[in-house]
């Protein structure tokens, strides 16, 4: 996106991406990223202490405001990307903050440990906000993480930029064997992981409730990495407590066994092709940034069901999705949501955005804000 | 008023260390002192009264309230005990031993860097008769003063050993640990340790005994008021004496105040209100129900003289609206920055453009504050309302609260601003979004409703009997008040207001007006009315 937006400034930047040592990129995003003349760096965080940090700001002429005993920074090797005029920081939780050799963007997709407290069983959440505070300037691309840039981590609203959303249009690739592999009987898709906050055990009981009591017809196609352990016919090694019960619930239901297919984590013709197949994108997660897949669905005709939350609001008011909406606690409200929706697929569909209408949120759009923003900081 | 020199006692018999700057007592104290001073013609009009280990945080009160000290007549007992003056100087003591480790190792440093240079010296150099004369010299050096180090090393092995034989007798003696903390620790941490208060309650109680007397041979003031009912030896003052009775909360919760601190001042408080004084109280609930239901006052004893508006407007800085605001955000940023170094979260927050709900009070039982906090909860974490919470009492005084914040990972968005003095006390008001009290209990009127909406800010409150004295329309009702022992209708509440600032803004406007008529200049004149009447009596 950087790359793409300078370029369309007519000030096309080296843009190198930092991998960090065990998370391999695959073939297909290397490849991309080589034609797109982007460098990959292997990177291992590296600790530093808020001395040593002082060593190094005296010998570049820089005085840190330090704060934290400890900072990270990231380890190339060489010059551990002091050699970049500007850093661009995808945000996470890490326990220490980073060290702020030099000025950096953040983007910060959500603050879920707000909402989610277990997350920060391991520890506090002192790194990220340190981090974030720091930044030149903060990134988001819904209201909803705006807010909580404010209000959770603290910045006056001058120091965060609010991106539009964006993302790719998408169109059903041709191989009719992968089509063909999860259209036998129509289904609605579930796109999920296997965090607690997928809510999982109360998405199911709806399901069974729409299986059992309104003779619901649609089958479920589970799709995510990881999501296949949920599967009781499987072996699954060892998984967490969460996934232990949720393979039991299934396990207990005749209605769940009988309609769930599981696909497990899908490549990106895949993921397209089932999506592109389904008569519905289900999306009950507790809380998280908003799925751009409804987006994607709606490019393919597919309408969604999602729970209430502020993100896929923001979404649905965005794109024009004519989302249907239904209570994420309440098993009762799922399983008539998706009978609902099951038999009004006509009209729902028919509430879909055209593709023109989708087209002004490609990713060209969004990197040209995305360089407006960056490129001040620079 | 009938005489127009009339002067009037204050006596404050507060433990020393207990501010009272961020109490509600304090602030009426302070509008109390304004408004009879506006209305005596008397250059000694207030006398204040109290034990000389408190003399600081009267001074503390008079400049946060912005009142001159000459204004007002310090009148204290001579000196201070010296157990609390061993205390005072053990406390300054512990506080020097720490940054003494860096001066140590300043010498150690020295004593390195000088043998450093020798050695660097002697063995840089090229010249060998220059490496023989200086190895010569260091040798005899050397010679001399090994009989000093031999005496160092000795004198700081045996240091080593004495030390480590206080620390083991220590560990294997608690009690001794206990003497020191009883020397050390800040009082409030020791309010609930029966020991310390048998002992400080035998000094306080020679010390008012002290203070009376020297008010009763001089001639200070012609009424005595006491804003607590916590200091029966007010009641040996000569001459009239009214005893402020905010409430006696002991009666509406009898399990939230089951220690035997609570019950010795339930004691203390009937000593108090059966001796011969005025009572006054803030509301008629008290007076009906406490007073006379309950401990059987009889009603000529008793006055209700309602608060005034508590108008935080005045610490505001600033010509325009927006200036206003500007100077709020400075003064809350720079406060929680200076003051609340320990809390980098709170010390690096900017307050700029955040959104927080504010409840101003201490922490006590009756407050409901766990209430609030596990609605609090459900607001941010079901209802995503995104909205701070600020309280500005110490969590750590209610256990139960403490616990339940940080179990469930809410000390981000649940802050405490706590001690604040009235400045920043206006600040906070005037940048919250709504101020919210859930008290199950009050004696009087909130003052959070005035404060808040004095600088702009509309307020949601608990549906008990002091607030529907004062609040009377049907429909005003239900858009401030919730049931405070019902989280949904108090999250609901919120909703509303979070909401709708600007309507409960302006629906409350006739409240404020007429309590805005109600100014403490009125309020002050009732007091001096009933000050006088009293002295006639008399």
């Amino acid at each position: 996106m950087l790359k793409m937006g300078s370029g369309f400034a007519g000030e096309g930047v080296d843009v190198v991406v930092s991998s960090a040592t065990g998370d391999s990129i695959d073939a297909r995003n290397l490849r991309r990223l080589a034609e797109s003349g982007i460098t990959v760096r292997e990177t291992t965080w590296q600790p530093v202490s808020k001395e040593e940090l002082g060593v190094a700001g005296r010998y570049m002429g820089i005085q840190f405001q330090l704060d934290a005993p400890t900072y990270v920074y990231p380890g190339d090797g060489a010059s551990n990307f002091l050699d970049c005029d500007l850093w661009y920081v995808i945000a996470d939780r890490d326990a220490a903050p980073l060290a702020p050799l030099r000025p950096y963007a953040i983007y910060v997709n959500d603050c879920l440990q707000r909402y989610l407290p277990d997350l920060l069983a391991g520890g506090g959440d002192d790194g990220f906000i340190a981090t974030t505070r720091h930044s030149a300037i903060a990134l988001c691309t819904t209201p909803f993480t705006r807010d909580d840039l404010v209000q959770y981590v603290g910045l006056p609203s001058r120091k965060i930029a609010l991106l539009p959303p964006s993302f790719n249009p998408v169109s059903l690739p041709g191989d009719a064997a992968v089509r063909g592999s999860t259209r036998s009987r129509a289904y609605f898709l579930w796109l999920a992981d296997v965090l607690p906050q997928g809510n999982h055990e109360i998405a199911l009981r709806g399901i069974q409730r729409y299986v059992e009591k309104q003779d619901g017809k649609l089958d479920v196609v589970i799709a995510g990495p990881g999501t296949e352990d949920f599967d009781p016919g499987t072996e699954p090694g060892e998984v967490s407590a969460h996934v232990r019960r949720v393979r039991r619930q299934i396990a207990r239901s005749p209605a769940l066994t009988g309609r769930i297919r599981w696909v497990g984590g899908l490549d990106h013709d895949e993921y397209l092709s089932i999506l592109g197949g389904a008569q519905l994108l289900f999306h009950p997660s507790i809380i998280n940034a908003g799925t751009l897949s409804a987006a994607e669905a709606a490019g393919l005709g597919v309408p969604t069901l999602s729970i209430d939350y502020p993100p896929m609001r923001f979404y649905d008011e965005t794109f024009g999705l004519g989302t249907t909406f239904f209570d994420a606690g309440d098993e009762n409200a799922i399983a008539t949501a998706l009978k609902d929706a099951e038999t009004r697929l006509t009209e729902l569909r028919q509430r879909l955005p055209l593709a023109p209408d989708l087209a002004k949120f490609d990713l060209g759009n969004g990197a040209r804000s995305l360089w407006n923003v960056v490129r001040q900081h620079v | 008023m009938s005489d127009p020199k009339f002067r009037v006692g204050i006596f404050l018999g507060y433990a020393p260390e207990q501010g009272i700057i961020d109490h509600g007592i304090g602030r009426l104290l302070g509008f109390l002192i304004a408004g009879v001073q506006s209305r005596s013609a008397s250059p000694e009009a207030i006398a204040i009264a109290c034990p000389g280990w408190y003399i600081p945080q009267v001074r503390e009160l008079l400049a946060d309230l912005h009142i001159p000290d000459d204004a007002v007549t310090l009148v204290t007992t001579d000196g201070i005990p010296y157990i609390l003056r061993l205390r005072a100087l053990l406390r300054r003591f512990g506080r020097r031993s720490t940054p003494r480790r860096p001066s140590a190792n300043r010498w150690v440093d020295l004593v390195v860097g000088i043998g450093y240079k020798l050695a660097e010296a002697w063995l840089g150099t090229t010249s060998t008769a220059m490496f023989l004369v200086l190895g010569v010299l260091l040798c005899v050096a050397g010679l001399i003063l090994l009989p000093v180090l031999l005496v160092v090393l000795l004198v700081s092995g045996f240091g080593a050993l004495v030390g480590n034989a206080f620390v083991r007798m220590g560990t294997a003696f608690p009690p001794v640990g206990r003497l020191m903390a009883y020397a050390t620790a800040p009082l409030r941490e020791l309010r609930r340790d029966k020991f310390a208060i048998r002992v400080y309650e035998s000094i306080r109680k020679r010390e008012l005994v002290r203070l009376v007397r020297k008010i009763n041979r001089g001639d200070i003031a012609d009424v005595w008021y006491c804003p607590a009912i916590f200091w029966p030896e007010f009641a040996g003052i000569a001459g009239p004496k009214i005893v402020a009775v905010p409430d006696i909360v002991f009666i509406d919760f009898p399990l939230g105040y089951l220690a035997h601190s609570s019950e010795a001042v339930f004691v203390k408080a009937q000593k108090i209100l059966n001796a011969d004084t005025h009572l006054v109280c803030y509301s008629d609930y008290v007076r009906d129900a406490h007073l006379i239901g309950r401990l059987g006052v009889s009603p000529d004893r008793i006055s209700v003289i309602r608060h005034g508006l508590v108008d935080m407007q005045r610490y505001a800085k600033g010509a325009t609206p927006q200036d206003r605001r500007a100077w709020a955000i400075q003064a809350v940023n720079s406060y929680v920055r200076e003051r609340c170094r320990n809390q980098p979260y709170l010390a690096g927050f900017d307050f700029s453009d955040a959104r927080f709900a504010l409840f101003t009070s201490q922490a006590r039982s009756h407050k409901n504050l766990l209430q609030l906090v596990r609605t609090w909860e459900r607001l941010l974490r079901r209802d995503f309302c995104g909205t701070k919470l600020i309280l500005t009492c110490r969590l750590s005084d209610e256990p139960k609260v403490f616990d339940y914040v940080h179990a469930r990972n809410l000390q981000q968005d649940i802050l405490e601003v706590s001690g604040v003095p009235a400045e920043i006390l206006a600040a906070l008001n005037m940048l919250a979004t709504i101020s919210v009290n859930p008290t199950l209990f009050e004696g009087g009127f909130p003052f959070t409703f005035s404060e808040a909406y004095s600088v702009g800010t509309p307020s949601i409150m608990s549906s008990i009997p002091a607030v529907l004295e004062q609040v009377h329309d049907p429909e005003l009702r239900d858009v401030m008040l919730f049931d405070p022992y019902d989280s949904e209708s108090i999250g609901e509440r919120v909703r509303w207001a979070l909401a709708n600032r600007a309507r409960l803004l302006e629906i409350q406007r006739p409240l404020y007006d007429e309590l805005a008529r109600r100014d403490w200049g009125v309020v002050a004149s009732e007091y001096v009315e009933l000050f006088s009447n009293l002295a006639v009596r008399s």
